[in-house]
């Protein structure tokens, strides 16, 4: 077994963005700048952070909330987990061992609990608009996680939280489009188009999240890609109406 | 919290620990903590191995539970990341400078789904501590919420170690530390206390408490209110979308809070040349004012009149927005003041699109009772 070190060590997410926005010192970047280069999986954040940076810097104001770092790490971590490294652990001492009970009950459960799952989200989303599409595919997808009752029940838990940040981006949308009737069309349409391209960021993250159902990490890319929504409707209420971004000044 | 409190013996057949070359010392020097009827002792890397035992008759329902507790020297150390999706997270700081005290306690309704929670501590050769909550679900390890299964950790740390932590449903606890946290949870509640260093926060509901922070906070949250009491940073800023800010004795020189649909209230002294900026779209935005007040620049944006209990001299108005002065400030500006003195003032901006905007006065004397 292999000792991590800093150059098998991948680069936190976080240091990466840090690096990427010129806010560490010469030696950190140097650092960085050495892993990635010899790194293929933080070279890809890299380019990904880069990417996404760019296309959020062509959204305008606000910018992207720091709480990307965290979909970033959620894959980074995934490629920690298969490295060797040496850890403390519970065992597995009965690991697997699921009795024919447990599994009838979970059966039956998958039927009633996924049923229940799929309208609760269903009725949130419908709100936001323009991902009901990206719904029904999730929905499907949730048989992805086959028999295993853990899977099936961790699953129910990430819906509920993407229904929540949904319920939460739709109030937000609600709020903006009384706000907006008072807008000039140019103005509408520039929030419009804005928000078109945080829904298609929301769409593209279920879309990657249906393909593993249960995956921690994609449901973290999901939940970034509402904050990221939610972040920017809850700016652009605030600003209100035209004018205000000069301030109160 | 344990409805059936596992009897089972500390070691038995289980495989050995594995650990990194870096960690093999640690292993070895592994102080034994007794907890209950369970332990890890030396560097035995002992499993459990019998399963939980059932609960007495009429004792509520079956949980099966176990836990592990360890004394982990950490030399040179500088970093703690904790990830536990499956509950909650207490750091606190303690006396020891070079070594950690780790609590996990899991539960579960069955002891096959017990034995599939995993909590794994990694000293990594940068500096890096990680504690990270897993269960082994679908063939692997994965970091995943559960409704019925739960894991939590309370851990002791020399002050000096810089947090990170994450949890999903699990509330998050810090105390003492003094190199910053950042702290992420999707459900959970977050309560800062005693921290010095920046303090950033990411929520999805729940509702913070942060105090007694000497270093810049940032919060931000979906739903749930904040309370923010003694800060002492350069910089305070928080956000949430449902829910209220109340803000108390903030001794930072740029403030700003906003929230969407609920109610901003600071409550406390106005630092001369600091700025404040209170923001709602739906709900009161309030400005107690604590003391004498020394005289401060309001910008207000209301759509209906501001409410001041402190005499102001408007300089501007137009539509829903203002500008004043409190009176007396006022009195100076149009005639005996310098520019260095009107730089000294305390700017307060207020704006609620929907709601009030109300400044206050509250005697210190009242305060101070």
């Amino acid at each position: 077994m292999t000792s991590p070190t800093s150059s098998t060590r991948h680069v936190t997410a976080e240091r990466v963005s840090e690096w990427l926005d010129g806010d560490i010192s010469e030696r950190e970047a140097t650092a960085v700048r050495a892993h990635v280069a010899a790194c293929p999986a933080c070279a890809d954040l890299v380019n990904e952070l880069r990417g996404q940076g760019e296309s959020l810097r062509e959204l305008g104001r606000p910018e992207p909330p720091a709480t990307l770092w965290s979909t970033i790490e959620g894959v980074m971590d995934a490629e920690d987990a298969r490295a060797e490294r040496g850890r403390w652990s519970w065992p597995s001492w009965l690991a697997g061992a699921l009795g024919g009970a447990v599994t009838a009950a979970v059966a039956v459960w998958l039927v009633v609990g996924g049923r229940a799952t799929t309208a609760g989200a269903s009725g949130s989303l419908a709100a936001v608009g323009g991902i009901d599409g990206a719904l029904a595919a999730r929905s499907a997808g949730a048989s992805g996680t086959g028999s295993d009752p853990l899977l099936i029940e961790a699953e129910r838990e990430l819906e509920r939280a993407a229904a929540s940040y949904a319920k939460a981006a739709g109030r937000l949308r609600a709020i903006l489009d009384r706000e907006q009737a008072l807008w000039d069309p140019a103005r509408r349409a520039r929030v419009a188009e804005r928000l078109a391209r945080l829904d298609d960021a929301i769409v593209h993250s279920r879309a990657v999240a249906d393909r593993d159902p249960g995956d921690g990490t994609s449901a973290e890319m999901l939940f970034s890609a509402y904050r990221r929504q939610i972040d920017f409707l809850a700016e652009v209420v605030h600003r209100g109406s035209p004018g205000i971004e000069e301030g109160l000044r | 919290m344990m409805a059936a409190a596992a009897r089972r013996p500390p070691f038995s057949d289980g495989a050995p620990l594995a650990f990194g070359a870096s960690t093999l010392s640690l292993a070895l020097v592994l102080i034994a903590v007794p907890r209950a009827s369970w332990a890890v002792v030396g560097g035995d890397a002992g499993t459990l191995a019998a399963p939980a035992s059932p609960p007495a008759a009429g004792a509520g329902p079956v949980r099966a539970v176990d836990g592990r507790e360890l004394i982990v020297p950490i030399p040179g150390a500088e970093r703690l990341r904790v990830d536990n999706p499956l509950g909650g997270i207490v750091v606190r700081a303690w006396d020891r400078a070079d070594a950690m005290h780790i609590v996990a306690d899991k539960q579960s309704s069955s002891p096959e789904a017990l034995a599939r929670l995993r909590v794994h501590f990694t000293a990594w050769a940068g500096g890096e501590i990680s504690i990270e909550a897993r269960v082994e679900a679908g063939g692997r390890e994965r970091a995943l919420p559960l409704s019925a299964s739960r894991v939590d950790l309370v851990i002791e740390v020399p002050a000096e170690l810089g947090l990170e932590a994450k949890t999903f449903a699990g509330d998050l606890s810090v105390t003492g530390l003094r190199a910053g946290a950042r702290l992420e949870t999707t459900g959970g509640r977050i309560v800062v206390n005693d921290v010095h260093g920046r303090v950033i926060t990411h929520q999805l509901r729940g509702g913070q408490s942060v105090a007694a922070v000497e270093g810049d906070v940032d919060l931000d949250g979906v739903e749930g209110h904040m309370h923010l009491d003694r800060l002492g940073g350069t910089r305070v800023e928080a956000r949430v979308v449902d829910g209220d800010i109340r803000a108390e004795d903030l001794r930072s020189d740029d403030v700003r809070l906003s929230a969407t649909t609920g109610a901003v209230v600071l409550f406390g002294v106005l630092r001369p040349r600091a700025h404040y900026d209170l923001r709602s779209y739906g709900g009161e935005v309030r400005v107690a004012v604590v003391g004498a007040p020394s005289g401060f620049e309001l910008r207000a944006r209301s759509s209906v009149p501001v409410v001041s209990a402190i005499p102001l001299v408007t300089l501007w108005q137009k539509g829903d927005r203002m500008r004043a002065v409190t009176a007396s400030s006022g009195a100076r500006v149009t005639s005996t003041a310098t520019t260095a003195t009107a730089a000294a003032r305390p700017v307060v901006e207020l704006s609620s699109v929907l709601g009030r905007v109300v400044v206050e006065s509250v005697p210190l004397v009242d305060r101070l009772q």
